[in-house]
């Protein structure tokens, strides 16, 4: 099982994750990358782990409510950058990182454009809510702009301070 | 230089806030340490052979006054007393306990400054040239780039969890004195045909167990372009570096595996794709930057001092060190001092707190309260006048720092080595103590001249043995330590590495060794003014060999 | 082919602190004289177990096996890098003491 939430608290999840080639049942799935172009099924989700060319996806972009992004450990930031071009590529819908990544890292997430995080139970064991809440609060700023920045950035405070 | 406003220390003091609760969390057990770790060391912290060891980050090398006291109480009050420059423009306190460090942290941002990123796989310290606003020879201050740069790459979001560590130099000086080719991204600053100014930029040098010297990959960059297209390059460098072994994970294996021109194609596309309004450093904000870096207001001094004039006819201690550690500077009647950190048998980039202390003083009496560290674990005084050397050398020499040897025999560059490292694998310190004070005789080293000596104790080069002119490599070799020489190595605007001379040398032989190396030069050269380095580029490895592995008879 | 099973002893750094310690009866002790000696692969299993535990515990990081010789029942280290860090410094004098060192 697992912890799913994002920066406004704990969520219910919908979404059914489908295994390998796994019937489909009613309601949302999340299927795996290599089924997605054989599946038609609303709401329609995929997982890629983060080794994938999230210019892949960019076609199905329109057919697809959420991308959970695979974490395989918290020190493996590629998916930061899978965020990222995602959003860049112009999905809009929902980003889902999914894996143990950890308190620390939940502002840098929301900034590279993910906006909800599922965490192993193992993971929110040690790391329950609390921690990722007050984690968020004590990130002020950054030096850089995010997308749906959890810290807000110091350009544009600086901007506005000279205006 | 920079200073921070609101912003800047409500980040490093929010920064110190969220390390003391990672610590509080590590020792509640809600971190392990494979999760602490990580953090840890991207503020700077290691658990070394004896003891955790603090990195604190000296960005681009420029000090005050004030700072360098601020060092000074933390080696005393949480330390033993002294502090360690590093080849990275940083300092190393070797002994600080765990529970104290959220307080030096403290301590450090009341003096707005931080350790945050010297460590981890992210980006580290940009470093730049020790000469930065004061060297005639450069096109722009390019400490206003690397503060752009240093504030752009603080937590980052995308890029505080690369493959591997990631360091980026500038250079805007017709001499590199910052190695930029040795570096992940190395910076040049320059002027285009249109006279425009901008970045040459270079990516894949490194040195560790694969020494490779960056590539071109953009002969020119608009200023304006930096930081989308940084963020271009360490995008794809975080998405296709090679995560299954850490030996392999540096960019350069990523280069050198695509090759320059495809690993650029790459860049292109992602910086083509990239929403650069939304990352580059808006205009007012570098020139806000810049505004920190403008020439301190040095009073006019005439181009002579009739008592310097005399002190160096009168003092030949002080006539030498005046020769070997002084610098031009761009305004008239002044002069940057190079303080040595490589006394005769001392620890190479060792500093006692008291000796931080005289620094501090000496800066602020007659170097405008500033002071940078050079790669080379030197420390220099940029704007010193004319009419203040004497006493700057007298009062350098009051703390034992008034070596005349920058650039010579004994000015040798070391890591931690075996004696504080968990990763060495052979001592390195002691290595060049006993080198130094073999050659300890000053008129001797000037009967040298220009030589680099860089000692690391471990395969992964921190000594920067790969550019030094005598490189030496320590290796355990079945339990035993071992020493491989390499010859020919630089790091300058001609940078080349090392080539290795054959089978190692114990440890006791290593002075001899390079006592012979440096004896076959001395027969070798064509004139006094030919260099070590130039001498073996014209003669090659072979006759160095021979001195080495065929004494004569 | 196994290597042959040498006496051991096992080392790690103290949590709060960083210094070296070592598994000793009851307690991780900084005197690598007062380590438990393993002496039989068996021995060593058992103290690996016990070690292990200190780390779950948040007492001690990074624990590891340490090759000793005896000396009168007493262990010390095989390799330099462990000689070094049982000795609890450096090789060479530093800091202050470096530059007290140099005046003698």
């Amino acid at each position: 099982m697992s912890l799913l939430f994002d920066r406004d608290g704990e969520l219910a999840n919908p979404w059914n994750r489908i295994e390998g080639d796994a019937p489909l049942p009613d309601g949302a799935v999340i299927v795996d990358l290599e089924r997605l172009g054989s599946v038609d099924h609303a709401p329609l989700g995929v997982h890629i782990p983060n080794n994938t060319d999230p210019a892949l996806l960019v076609g199905d972009f329109g057919r697809i409510a959420l991308i959970s992004v695979g974490f395989p450990g918290f020190s493996d930031g590629r998916g930061f950058s899978i965020g990222r071009q995602l959003r860049a590529l112009g999905f809009a819908g929902r980003l889902r990182a999914s894996g143990p990544v950890i308190v620390d890292q939940f502002a840098y997430l929301l900034e590279c454009g993910f906006d909800e995080v599922e965490i192993p139970d193992a993971v929110a064991e040690r790391q329950p809510l609390e921690l990722w809440r007050a984690a968020l609060a004590r990130a002020e700023h950054a030096y850089q702009r995010g997308r749906q920045g959890a810290r807000s950035s110091i350009l544009d405070a600086r901007r506005a301070r000279n205006a | 230089m920079y200073r921070y406003d609101e912003f800047d220390a409500r980040f490093v003091k929010a920064r110190v806030a969220e390390f003391r609760d990672q610590v509080e969390r590590r020792l509640t057990g809600s971190l392990t340490e494979d999760e602490f770790k990580p953090l840890r060391l991207m503020n700077g912290l290691y658990l070394q052979l004896h003891a955790y060891m603090l990195r604190v980050a000296i960005p681009y090398g420029t000090i005050s006054s004030r700072q360098m006291r601020m060092l000074a109480e933390i080696a005393e009050r949480w330390d033993r007393g002294y502090g360690h420059f590093t080849t990275r423009q940083n300092i190393q306190f070797n002994w600080p306990k765990l529970r104290d460090v959220p307080d030096i942290l403290d301590a450090l941002a009341s003096v707005e400054m931080h350790a945050i990123q010297t460590s981890g796989n992210c980006i580290r310290n940009t470093t730049s040239d020790p000469l930065a606003g004061v060297a005639p020879d450069e096109i722009e201050d390019p400490r206003v780039t690397c503060e752009v740069i240093r504030q752009w790459s603080s937590l980052h979001p995308e890029f505080t969890f690369l493959g591997r560590k990631f360091k980026i130099a500038v250079s805007a000086a017709e001499e590199d004195r910052a190695a930029v080719a040795t570096h992940d991204i190395g910076l040049y600053i320059v002027r285009n045909d249109a006279g425009e100014v901008g970045y040459r930029v270079l990516v894949g040098g490194g040195q560790g167990r694969t020494p490779m010297l960056a590539r071109e990959l953009r002969a020119f960059l608009p200023k304006a372009d930096l930081l989308p297209y940084l963020e271009a390059a360490l995008r794809i460098y975080n998405l296709h570096g090679r995560r299954d072994n850490k030996f392999k994970a540096r960019i350069k294996i990523l280069v050198h595996e695509l090759g320059i021109e495809e690993y650029r194609r790459q860049v292109e596309a992602e910086f083509a794709r990239i929403d650069r309004d939304a990352i580059a450093a808006p205009a007012e904000e570098v020139s806000r930057i810049a505004a920190y870096f403008a020439p301190p207001d040095l009073p006019v001094r005439p181009a002579e001092d009739a008592a310097f004039e005399r002190a160096l006819k009168t003092d030949p201690a002080f006539a030498a060190w005046v020769a070997q550690n002084t610098h031009d500077h761009r305004a008239q009647g002044y002069r940057a001092v190079t303080v040595s950190l490589k006394p005769v048998g001392g620890v190479p980039g060792d500093a006692t707190a008291e000796q931080m202390r005289v620094l501090a003083d000496l800066a602020e009496r007659h170097s405008a309260s500033e002071l940078r560290v050079t790669h080379e674990q030197n420390i220099v005084l940029p704007h010193v006048a004319l009419a203040g050397l004497y006493k700057v050398f007298r009062g350098l020499a009051g703390a034992g720092l008034d070596a005349p040897n920058r650039g010579l025999v004994t000015d040798i560059i070391a890591c931690p080595g075996l004696d504080y490292c968990a990763l060495a694998t052979a001592r390195s310190i002691p290595v060049a103590q006993a080198i130094s004070r073999r050659f300890a005789d000053p008129r001797r080293q000037a009967e040298i001249g220009p030589l680099s000596i860089k000692i690391s104790g471990c395969i992964n080069a921190c000594g920067h043995h790969h550019v030094g002119h005598i490189g030496i490599l320590g290796i355990d070799k079945a339990g035993v330590e071992s020493y491989q020489i390499t010859l020919g190595g630089h790091a300058g605007a001609d940078a080349s590495l090392g080539e290795r001379t054959g089978p190692g040398f114990a440890y006791e032989e290593v002075p001899g060794v390079i006592e012979r190396l440096v004896e076959r030069y001395l027969e070798l050269r064509s004139s006094r003014r030919e260099t070590f380095l130039q001498t073996y580029r014209r003669v090659g490895m072979e006759p160095f060999r021979e001195a080495l592995y065929e004494p004569a008879l | 082919m196994a290597k042959a099973f040498t006496t051991t002893v096992f080392a790690a750094n103290d949590l709060i602190g960083g210094d070296s310690v070592y598994l000793g009866a009851d307690a991780w002790v900084r005197d690598i004289s007062m380590a438990e000696v393993a002496g039989d692969p068996a021995e060593a299993e058992a103290l690996a177990a016990r070690a292990a535990l200190g780390e779950r515990a948040n007492i001690v990081v990074g624990v590891y096996a340490v090759d000793v010789s005896l000396a009168d029942g007493t262990p010390w280290p095989v390799t330099r890098r462990e000689q070094i860090k049982a000795s609890r410094s450096t090789t060479i004098p530093v800091g202050p003491a470096a530059r007290l060192d140099v005046a003698a």
